[in-house]
């Protein structure tokens, strides 16, 4: 560029990287209840999840950045899902599966469960269903790609947002 | 309400069983303990499908240990204990579920205490009640005097209320905590009160003490739950077990919806093998209310329950196989699973999470030629298992990481309350499906497979042997089935067709009635239990009438197997404590309900 900025070889190195990121998502899983066992069908050799890029399994928050929230939350385990969120480092997506992750589902009015996991940490996707079919994990993968790809998703705004801020400032 | 009004039940069996023993027990109780006993209930007379005897405060740790010991009683099996709230002056009732492994007898013993008050603990009689009176402290606030370690144990330890008693709102006051608080490894030093073993004496780190964390999250774990090991060199010197981290509430949910509602619920206990929590559920309502369900329904059901019993099986032992390093092993079951679940897509539409009995019938009818299906999986998994157990049985790191490993004795197994395929591991020759037989399984041919060391290899391989067991049941009942009825024609659970409900204003009404005010059960009490993929899982329904349970307590055999854990991996290496948690298929949902 004329003057010296390099604004459109990193747009395109983002890109380039975003390309990146959509096909090599770390999944963590993060399986509470019963969603856990769906998820486990998605990875096993049935439905695959490694056909979209999401195969390597990585139990420890820092080496992943979906981390994929499979099952209820109540409040003795919210901090427990927080800490983790913040262990990740950036870009860091989240899919949340199954009605309880989402909204609590039938047991949400009652005196242990959170209504949502939204409630304590950001979430992309959201996969309804008690739980949700292997296929609906799937979809919510491939939509998940395509949010990453458009830089669409909390941790882009966040990144963005932090950027504005340091050139304002 | 009059608890001496006749009800139906069908509890019929099981009096002309053991009317007469226990009427020769709770004579021989009486004269012993005259003064001490405030009050009998026999079933016949009262609605309770055993015998309850209610003990005076004071005494009920003398009259356990003679009921425990004493020849002719021989009451040596904490089945459960847990605590009703009845909100009439004295406010609680504590229960004691007993199980006489040698008379395959049951009995159970009450204590009423006021708020406040405390009663003394039985853990040094079963350590298998170190657990439950934790439980029973943290949801009703009842303390147990004595006993080593009363803490919270499905709540955070800040929660404020005990949310079982009735005062409590299901929906609580949201008591979110900023940071997460786990109990602390200091724990560890305070010592505890199990066994020790000799420590290997070839440990070059020994004296080297460390603490290692695992969990809640982690990948041995499956599910939320926690263990820390304090180890001395690589051995795991004591140990400690955490969980709670997915309590959902499902007894008080149990209080608060109707029967039918709560169906639901029941699915997501043992989620690895669903229906036959359903099946045990609606067999626990049934029996209350005297229902006799149609051949065919019986029939379905029975299958249904094998089928998630060997899936159950095929997962667990899979998932022990992948935590010690062999992954295809999982692969072969897993598919097998998958082929299963497509079957119960056929009957109910969903996969894992079935829902599909209803009280005195099912959703639906099988669909045409359902049962030749089941027939060519059978067929097909027997072929599996086969290249399954040629696949691993033999193979010598797996002897080598299982045999001999986390061993559990017969009588470890009763004091700590174990059940099912973790008890027959070690000998215990009891599954309730010979034992106690409901539904068809008195007219079916199987075997009960009993081990010998009770280590993680005699668990794969009672398992192993059980799913064989369970297609011979499943082919045996698929034989039977003939084409008929699904539902019992009683009017108190007879959920009308659709069709009827659209076209007809009596369907319509009943439909209503159904769906809005629930089936009505009399009042009564009773603690029916399966065999379930686990081990004995019951339901301790305790009924005032109406379409809500006033008490429903679910036995889950995960929690008494999971605190059978620490005394089991004790002397144990660290990275055995894997293969032994893998071993006793922990399920978080029943864990914590
Ligand atoms: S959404 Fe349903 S299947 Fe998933 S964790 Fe919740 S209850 Fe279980």
């Amino acid at each position: 560029m004329k003057d010296g900025s390099s604004s459109f070889f990193t747009t395109k190195l983002e890109a380039l990287i975003d390309w990146g990121r959509k096909n090599a998502l770390w999944p963590f899983p993060y399986g509470t209840s019963c969603c856990g066992i769906e998820m486990m069908a998605t990875l096993a050799s049935d439905y695959d999840m490694s056909r979209f890029g999401a195969e390597v399994v990585r139990f420890s928050p820092r080496q992943a950045d979906l981390l994929i929230v499979a099952g209820m939350v109540n409040l003795k385990m919210a901090p427990i899902l927080r800490n983790i969120y913040d262990q990740m480092s950036d870009p860091k997506f989240v899919i949340s599966m199954g009605s309880c992750a989402c909204s609590g589902n039938g047991l949400f009015n009652s005196y242990s469960v959170l209504s949502g996991i939204d409630t304590v940490i950001p979430v992309d996707i959201y996969v309804p269903g008690c739980p949700p079919t292997p296929e609906g994990l799937l979809n919510a993968l491939l939509a998940m790609r395509e949010k990453v790809a458009h830089q669409d998703t909390f941790a882009h705004r966040r990144m963005k947002a932090a950027k504005t801020l340091r050139q304002t400032v | 309400m009059d608890i001496r009004k006749p009800v139906p039940n069908n509890y019929g069996d099981w009096i002309a069983k053991f009317g007469e023993s226990w009427k020769a027990q709770t004579a021989q109780l009486k004269i012993r303990f005259a003064d001490k006993i405030e009050e009998i209930r026999m079933p016949g007379e009262h609605a309770t499908d055993v015998p309850v005897i209610f003990v005076k405060k004071d005494s009920i740790f003398e009259v356990l240990r003679f009921v425990k010991s004493e020849p002719g009683f021989e009451y040596n099996f904490l089945a459960d204990l847990t605590a009703i709230d009845e909100m009439i002056e004295p406010r609680f009732e504590v229960v004691y579920n007993l199980f006489s492994t040698i008379k395959l007898n049951r009995f159970r013993l009450k204590v009423r205490v006021r708020d406040g008050e405390s009663v003394a603990t039985a853990v040094s009689l079963w350590p298998a009640a170190n657990w439950l009176e934790r439980e029973v402290f943290d949801m009703f606030g009842i303390r147990f005097a004595g006993h080593p370690d009363l803490r919270r144990i499905l709540m955070d330890e800040r929660y404020v209320g005990h949310p079982l008693r009735k005062d409590f709102p299901l929906r609580g006051e949201m008591q979110i905590f900023e940071t997460a608080e786990l109990a602390d490894p200091k724990l560890l030093d305070g010592g505890s009160a199990q066994r020790r073993r000799e420590f290997d004496s070839d440990d070059i780190w020994d004296d080297a003490r460390t603490v290692v964390n695992i969990g809640p999250t982690h990948p041995a774990t499956h599910g939320a739950f926690r263990v820390v090991a304090g180890l001395n060199g690589e051995t795991v010197e004591k140990s400690y077990c955490e969980f709670g981290f997915t309590h959902r509430a499902k007894e008080k949910m149990g209080e608060n919806r109707t029967y039918h509602q709560w169906i639901v619920y029941t699915d997501r206990m043992n989620y690895c093998s669903s229906a036959l929590n359903n099946v045990a559920y609606a067999m626990s309502v049934e029996r209350m209310l005297g229902i006799e369900i149609t051949e065919r329904n019986t029939l379905i059901r029975m299958i249904v329950a094998e089928m998630s019993r060997a899936v159950d099986h095929l997962v667990c032992v899979g998932i022990n196989a992948v935590d010690l390093g062999a992954f295809s092993f999982f692969l072969y079951g897993f598919h097998q699973r998958e082929e299963a679940y497509t079957l119960l897509e056929r009957l109910c539409g969903a996969r894992l999470t079935t829902s599909f009995v209803r009280i005195g019938g099912l959703m639906y009818d099988a669909p045409d030629g359902w049962e030749k299906e089941v027939k060519a999986w059978v067929k097909k998994t027997r072929g599996v298992l086969k290249e399954m157990d040629s696949l691993l049985t033999n193979n010598k790191i797996w002897r080598l990481r299982t045999e001999g490993v986390s061993a559990f004795t017969k009588e470890d197994c009763i004091q700590y309350s174990c059940s099912g395929p973790i008890a027959r591991a070690a000998g215990v020759d009891i599954d309730l499906r010979r034992d106690q037989p409901c539904m068809f399984y008195k007219d079916m041919e199987f075997d009960v497979p009993i081990g010998k060391n009770g280590d993680i290899f005699d668990r794969y391989i009672v398992r192993m042997e059980e799913i064989r067991q369970s297609l011979n049941i499943i082919e045996q009942c698929a034989d039977r089935m003939k084409p008929g009825a699904i539902w019992v024609e009683d009017k108190r659970v007879r959920i009308p067709e659709k069709d009827q409900v659209h076209n007809t204003m009596e369907g319509l009404i009943y439909h209503f009635k159904f769906y809005m005010h629930g089936i009505q059960v009399p009042p009564g009490e009773s603690y029916t239990q399966f065999e379930a993929a686990n081990g004995e899982f019951g339901f301790h329904i305790s009924s005032k009438g109406g379409a809500r349970a006033h008490r429903m307590r679910v036995r889950g055999p995960s929690v008494l197997h999971y605190q059978a854990l620490s005394p089991m991996i004790e002397g144990e290496k660290i990275a055995d404590l894997v293969g032994a948690l893998g071993s006793l298929n922990i399920i978080a949902g029943e864990l914590d309900r």
